[in-house]
């Protein structure tokens, strides 16, 4: 039960990873494989947060002018993969971004976002 | 001693820039033809003027870069690759000639393409002649089997093309299996040189020894067309004449018995082979390429065919005379390279010539022939007759070393297999000869322009000369001399 | 300027000048003069860095000066400098070369103007990759290299483009959060980001099966952006239908950045024997060999031009990890030296095959026939450039294979040895179909007019064939050089 409860987390992140890559293959429709797509990555980012987890730990802002005083790490929650995770979405938007944008444009030519009736508008119209 | 040079590099290079001359000069042909004969000239003249050094008794290097941890990619010319060296650049001059007369006599196509493949090959085969170590020499067996295909594939008919891929199939798989040799000598020995006597420590693994062996002669015998793998050669024999008779007579064929030699005497050693018995397979498959080719041979009616089976046979004396691992046979081996490639080539030009003037390819039209060429027939009966062995001319002589090295180790199945073949060689080349001299018809003289007819002439005239004028038979049996002796020092 | 600055230079030279292009727009040869103009200067010093970092020295820089390992580090070895300077030349001959391509291929302005953007922002992303010496940097360069990949080969006319585009994207994202989630694993294990730092860490951590987790799945992604055998699905598609000039671009640098790496990750930073506690170099020992295997056979039998050089890239993209799986110095420097000579010759074959499709509209192999007469030159360069890629002497292909191959059987692998060797042989059979078909099969109606393609991508196949014996004459140098500054023990 224990190893359920503490690695939750974790396990959420395995499945939300896991379930992204299924969706993006098994799924025909392109926007749901997009969708797949965005929960992968929302996987990724769950799992750093939870890393930087701490029991007990406050956000890591130094208050007063006292900066360079030794500072008891335990009661900050690590800053750094909270700062890497929003270079890691800034990411994630361009890629959907850009996925929709494609998305799009197979839209404009076959008129579908149904990968079998897409293939098939390639075959007639390359 | 040894004497640093460039003059083997330059030996190399001329061609090679010759070639791209002639690719650049695709408009004006006869300008084409001028740097086709320069180069020829000039590659003669260098290799020629290393000959005092190595006949006294020097090694003439040239070192490119260290390839790997004691390996050296260099050049190294000693007694062996400068005889090799003499006889393709002086057959390259002859055949320089009749190139011109052939190919505009039958106004092919492609011949800038032509020319410059010719020239690249000439370069190959020099630096296979000079090559001191493994890797240089497979750099440049490669590309003789690249510069070489486009003159197989020349005609571009289908019959052409299907030769071509034939005959890459086989050589690039010799190639693959050669480089996969020479590495894991490598990964064995440390290095990589052609030493006299061999490379290869004598506590060698025996299993080892004996699939490298395997490997390093496969590399080498396809090139020079050994039984099973023989097949590419009679094909290739659509290739217009003359690249038949430089290519499949001397350069190719010879680069693969040149080969053979240099693995037998300069990477493995006779006492290793000696020792380990594994001279005897490779006599063995020798001998049985002698017999079997000439009796191919003797069913042809396509004279360049049976040209072939009989180049067949004839490298595979050679192989067979290194086989037995003995001063005398390797010295006739070596010897008989030469004098192979002088009556051979005669016999091709002939066979071109005849082409040329009648259009005739098969040995049962060929009726009353010698009456209308009287010249070039005469030309391929000496070819024929020094071939079979007779005296006075040059085949005679490395015969005679041959038999004797075959007497010395007390094999006498390869005294047997060897005059037997002579017989045999008698038995498929003269019948042509008796043909052509029939009465048939009107005799009318029709003799070719000089540039066609007289190439034959020439290597006819000098294999006379190299079966009776003692000095130059001298100079020629000291080069393959001084070759075996060192192989043969240690033993 | 100190050459303090060279590692972030390099990279910047070619982001300013993307964000400089857009102010002319509209006109075709002036964006295209600076996109040249700015790739070649990055090339000038990505040179001068070489000739410094020569003797196995580095040059580290500190982003915004934040001491490593808070800050991120660029760093400047001979390595990185070597890969800077094959990936600015690449791009220079390319865009030098492909200017009327591009017209065609892309469009008229503002498409075009944006098309130029998109490649110094793919350079960037690549020379990021290839300078940062931080993890998740690396991933952020990875990421911007590859959305503007996938922009450039969503950039054709075609809808197969635009499809082939939209799979990648999918796939390639699937790689990049696979890498993101290795970096993830070990900072978990080892607290830092930085590459210098974690070697430190490392035998502290040795044992752990996080970290081995970790570089599996960092791997893993790897191996997706790379194109390696079982995970090359992208690749094909990607390169055939992409507009031929951005073909030119992707596939001789973008997988062979992606190679260098997982040298820099695997054979820099973890080390040699991380990689055997762990049995990591037998993976990719397999895995490579599996790769030359299918990529030559499936090239084999392919019809058209570019898919058959993409099937013979995913067979290179696996001789050179089967050579870093080999461990042995010789095959390290071999894998090296692949990656440049292949990265060459790629160049000039899909600029080859861009010129052919330009003038005679021709993709497929069976419409080569007697090319050669309309195009002597371009055929001629092909000819030198299929006889690299099968590894003939003395073409520079043959040295890579051959210290591989030397590698392979002194460390014992003899069946390696036979598959370098088999893959060879393959090679020759799908080159020389090619060849055979463009030198001597005949068309039905004879036309032998001369029509070469663009010049500047006439030229450039040129001159590149003769660079290629070039870098076969200087490739045993650079093999010295490479055995003498490797760091003895350090990394083999």
């Amino acid at each position: 039960m224990n190893l359920f409860f503490g690695l939750f987390n974790y396990l959420v992140t395995l499945f939300l990873v896991m379930f992204g890559i299924y969706v993006m293959i098994a799924r025909k429709n392109l926007i749901r494989k997009i969708i797949g797509m965005a929960v992968l990555q929302t996987g990724v980012i769950l799992f750093y947060i939870t890393a930087s987890y701490k029991a007990g730990g406050g956000i890591p802002i130094i208050d007063g002018h006292d900066a360079h005083a030794v500072v008891d790490v335990t009661l900050y929650a690590n800053p750094l993969p909270h700062a890497l995770m929003l270079t890691a979405i800034v990411v994630g938007v361009s890629t959907l971004g850009l996925a929709l944008v494609l998305v799009v444009s197979i839209y404009r030519s076959t008129r579908t976002i149904e990968e079998d009736e897409m293939l098939q508008g390639v075959k007639r119209n390359p | 001693m040894t004497i640093e040079s460039i003059r083997p590099f330059l030996a190399v290079l001329v061609s090679a820039v010759a070639s791209l001359l002639i690719l650049f000069s695709n408009r004006s042909p006869n300008l084409r033809e001028v740097w086709t004969f320069l180069a020829a000239a000039l590659k003669f003249l260098i290799v020629i003027s290393l000959y005092p050094l190595v006949a006294g008794g020097s090694v003439v290097t040239f070192r490119f870069f260290e390839l790997l941890p004691g390996v050296t990619a260099s050049f190294r010319v000693d007694a062996f690759g400068l005889y090799f060296a003499i006889l393709s650049s002086a057959l390259w001059i002859i055949t320089s000639i009749y190139n011109v007369g052939y190919m505009r006599s039958l106004k092919e196509k492609e011949q800038t393409r032509y020319f410059a493949c010719f020239a690249l090959s000439l370069s190959a085969t020099m630096g296979i002649a000079f090559a001191g170590d493994l890797v240089t020499f497979f750099v440049f067996y490669e590309l003789l089997t690249i510069a070489t295909y486009p003159l197989v594939a020349h005609k571009e008919t289908k019959e052409a093309i299907m030769a071509g891929r034939k005959y890459l199939v086989y050589s690039l798989s010799a190639g693959a299996l050669l480089l996969a040799a020479i590495a894991w000598t490598y990964a064995e020995t440390g290095r990589l040189d052609f030493s006299p006597g061999g490379i290869f420590p004598p506590a060698m693994n025996m299993q080892t020894t004996a699939i490298l062996f395997a490997m390093f002669v496969y590399g080498a015998a396809v090139k020079a067309a050994l039984f099973p793998v023989h097949a590419w050669l009679p094909t290739a024999m659509v290739a217009p004449t003359p690249v038949s008779a430089l290519l499949h007579a001397v350069a190719v064929v010879k680069a693969g018995v040149f080969a053979t030699l240099r693995v037998v005497g300069f990477v493995f050693g006779p006492s290793l082979l000696d020792s380990s018995g594994l001279w005897q397979p490779l006599a063995w498959v020798a001998a049985f390429t002698i017999i079997g080719a000439s009796l191919i041979a003797l069913a042809q009616d396509n004279l360049k065919r049976r040209l072939a089976y009989s180049t067949i046979s004839q490298l595979a004396y050679i192989i067979l005379g290194a086989a037995l691992v003995t001063p005398s046979a390797f010295t006739g081996a070596i010897l008989h390279l030469a004098n192979h490639a002088m009556l051979k080539i005669t016999l091709f030009f002939c066979a071109g010539v005849i082409y040329v003037k009648t259009h005739k390819e098969n040995i049962s039209e060929m009726k009353g022939i010698g009456r209308k060429l009287p010249w070039t027939m005469t030309a391929f009966t000496i070819g024929a007759l020094g071939l079979s062995g007779f005296p006075p001319f040059c085949g005679f002589i490395s015969k005679w070393f041959l038999c004797k090295g075959a007497i010395e180790v007390r094999e006498w199945w390869a005294l047997i297999v060897y005059l037997s073949s002579a017989l045999l060689n008698a038995a498929y080349l003269l019948p042509v000869v008796i043909t052509a001299f029939r009465k048939e018809g009107a005799d009318t003289r029709d003799e070719s322009p000089w540039t066609l007819g007289s190439p034959p002439v020439m290597t006819a005239v000098l294999s006379i000369l190299f079966g009776i004028v003692p000095a130059w038979i001298a100079i020629q049996y000291h080069l393959a001399g001084m070759a075996s002796a060192k192989i043969f020092g240690g033993v | 300027m100190t050459t303090q600055q060279i590692p972030i230079l390099i990279f910047l030279i070619p982001f300013v000048t993307c964000l400089i292009i857009p102010l002319f727009w509209n006109n075709r040869l002036i964006s295209q003069a600076l996109a040249a103009v700015a790739v070649l200067m990055a090339a000038l010093y990505s040179l001068f860095g070489l000739l410094q970092v020569r003797d196995g020295s580095y040059i580290n820089y500190h982003l915004s000066g934040w001491i490593p390992p808070f800050g991120i580090e660029w760093h400047l070895d001979s390595l990185s400098a070597l890969m800077a300077l094959l990936v600015n030349l690449v791009a220079f001959v390319v865009l030098v070369s492909t200017g009327q391509t591009v017209d065609k291929d892309i469009g008229k302005d503002p498409r075009r103007t944006a098309y130029y953007m998109v490649v110094l922002l793919h350079i960037s992303g690549l020379l990021g990759m290839i300078l940062t010496h931080d993890f998740f940097n690396l991933f952020v360069f990875l990421e911007v290299a590859s959305l503007t990949a996938y922009a450039l080969i969503g950039s054709g006319h075609q809808l197969k483009s635009t499809v082939s585009s939209f799979r990648y994207l999918l796939i390639g994202t699937i790689g990049a959060s696979f890498y993101l989630l290795g970096v993830g694993y070990l900072y978990v294990a080892t607290g830092t980001l930085n590459m210098t730092d974690l070697t430190m860490r490392l035998p502290e951590v040795m044992a752990s099966r996080t970290v081995f987790l970790g570089a599996l799945l960092m791997l893993l992604g790897l191996a997706i952006k790379m194109g390696l055998f079982p995970f090359h699905g992208w690749l094909p598609d990607a390169y055939t239908y992409a507009p031929d000039s951005a073909t030119a671009f992707i596939a001789p640098i973008m997988t062979k950045v992606a190679i260098y790496t997982a040298i820099r990750i695997f054979y820099l930073v973890l080390g040699a024997p991380f990689l055997q506690y762990f049995g990591l170099s037998q993976i990719l020992l397999i895995l490579g060999t599996f790769a030359v295997i299918a990529g030559s056979v499936m090239a084999f039998v392919q019809k058209e031009f570019k898919r058959m050089l993409a099937y013979s890239s995913v067979s290179h993209i696996g001789l050179i990890i089967l050579a870093l799986g080999l461990n042995h110095p010789a095959a390290f420097m071999g894998a090296v030296l692949h990656v440049i000579h292949h990265a060459v010759m790629k160049t000039i074959l899909f600029l080859i095959a861009a010129s052919a499709y330009y003038k005679h509209g021709v993709h497929n192999i069976f419409d080569f026939a007697k090319l050669r007469e309309k195009m002597p030159f371009t055929m001629a360069a092909f000819a030198v450039t299929a006889l690299s890629m099968i590894g003939v002497p003395p073409m520079c292909g043959f040295f890579s294979k051959w210290y591989i191959l030397v590698g392979s059987l002194q460390s014992g692998y003899p069946g390696v040895a036979v598959v370098v060797v088999g893959a060879s042989l393959l090679t020759a059979l799908y080159f020389f179909r090619v060849i055979e078909q463009a030198f001597y099969h005949k068309t039905p109606a004879p036309e032998a007019a001369v029509a070469e393609g663009p010049i500047p991508a006439v030229v450039a196949s040129g001159l590149l064939s003769l660079v290629l014996l070039i870098l076969g004459f200087y490739a045993p140098s650079i093999f010295a050089w490479g055995m003498r500054i490797m760091a003895p023990g350090s990394a083999l």
